[in-house]
Order: structure tokens, then sequence, then C-alpha cells
């Protein structure tokens, strides 16, 4: 694995988006608009960083 | 023209890529959210994106599970652009069966499984399979038309995983607030 930047940019980036997930969490419905809106962000994210040619 | 031509394959790798992974991920979410357990599914969501998030953004050797199968050449060999386009789709737009070096794929399932009825279920995984496949497509264009040599492609899975790591990690900490 290549180190592309220290750790501690990994603790702050992971602390903050874990922050804003829950301030996503306590504002949100928390059926099927949390589940399907958190779906498609993630598949939508996978789907582009899966850029290798078939 | 060419760019018409280039506008009609972009949307032609589109829905070839997207209209098989909202089929297969609708049908998957409708099944999977038929067995819900509510609390334990999300509970296992909540910790399969934290452990893997912090992994991801921590740059640990965690890897996701990951199938290493890859479309045969020979599937594709000798055939037209459209054939191979609606082969890859079919096969790559779900994105079920290929090589998968990002843990954000094996959250979906889970979040299906969090679904409250079969019917939300496969909401849920009508708009993943969308979103999945129109992706992919989107990437297999971007890469074909700058040309990206694998080196490239390698080195920019390295950001996608750490920006994939955030991402489950703002999941998580979702999930568990809707968990209380």
């Amino acid at each position: 694995m290549i180190d592309a930047h220290p750790r501690w940019t990994g603790v702050v980036t992971g602390t903050v988006a874990a922050a804003i997930g829950l301030l996503t969490g306590a504002l949100a419905p928390h059926g099927t608009v949390l589940l399907g809106g958190l779906a498609v962000i993630i598949a939508a994210l996978v789907g582009a960083a899966k850029q290798a040619s078939p | 023209m060419r760019g018409r031509t280039q506008l009609g394959w972009t949307i032609a790798t589109a829905l070839a890529y997207a209209l098989p992974a909202a089929l297969v991920w609708s049908l998957l979410g409708w099944i999977w959210a038929s067995v819900h357990v509510s609390i334990v599914s999300r509970s296992v969501a909540v910790a399969y994106a934290a452990v893997f998030g912090i992994a991801e953004v921590m740059w640990l050797r965690l890897s996701p599970p990951s199938s290493g199968w890859g479309v045969p050449a020979r599937w594709v060999r000798g055939r037209g652009m459209p054939s191979r386009t609606v082969i890859w789709g079919t096969l790559l737009g779900p994105g079920l069966v290929t090589k998968n070096p990002y843990a954000g794929m094996w959250l979906l399932p889970l979040l299906m499984w969090s679904a409250p009825t079969a019917a939300a279920g496969a909401v849920v995984g009508l708009g993943a399979g969308l979103a999945h496949g129109s992706m992919r497509a989107w990437g297999v264009r971007s890469n074909a038309r700058h040309g990206r040599g694998g080196h490239a492609i390698m080195l920019r899975q390295l950001y996608w995983r750490y920006v994939d790591g955030a991402v489950l990690l703002f999941a998580a900490a979702a999930l568990a607030v809707s968990i209380g």
C-alpha cells in the first residue's frame, strides 16, 4: 500500500465525515428516505470509482 | 457530427449499464428486505461501515469481500461495439460479480436488509442500481475518452478508496442515530 498522506489526515477526515453523518442522521427521516439516500450516494461513488477498464 | 456520435455512445453505454443494474438491485432489495430484522440489520450495517470506513481512511490493509472474476476476453472477442457494450453493461453495471476494491459496495445489501418493507427495499435497490450502473458507465466512457493507462487508474483507486472510507463513516454515523 502506498502511503499517499499521513494517517492523521485520515483521523481528521473520518471525524468530520462522522460528525456530518450524525447531524444528517438526526435531521433526516429514519425510514426509506435515509436508506435510499445513503444507497444512492454510496452506489454512485463506488460506480464512479471502479474505473479499471473491463 | 462526431460530437453527436460521442453523445449517442455515452447514452447507449449508460442505458446498457444502468438498466440491468436497476433490475438486479431492485429485485435483490425486494428479496433482502422481506427478511429484515430492523435493529439487528441496522446494527450490522453500522458495524460494517465503521470498521471498513476506518480501514479505508487510515490506509489499513483490510480488503472488502471481492470476486477475482473478470469478463472473459473470448466473450467479447470478434463482436461489434453494440454487443460488447450490452455484455459489459449487463455484467459490470450491477457490479456484483466482478472485482471490487471498495467496501462501500457491500453496505448496499445491508441497507436494503434494513428497509422497513419489501417494497421499500426494492426502491432502495432501484436507486442503488441506477446510480451504480450510470456512474460505472460514466467511468468507462471517461477512461475511453481520456485514454488513461493502468498505472494512472491504480493510483486513482487509492484516492477513491479514501473517499469511500469517509462516506462509509458518514453512513455509519447517520445509521447509528437512526437506530435509537
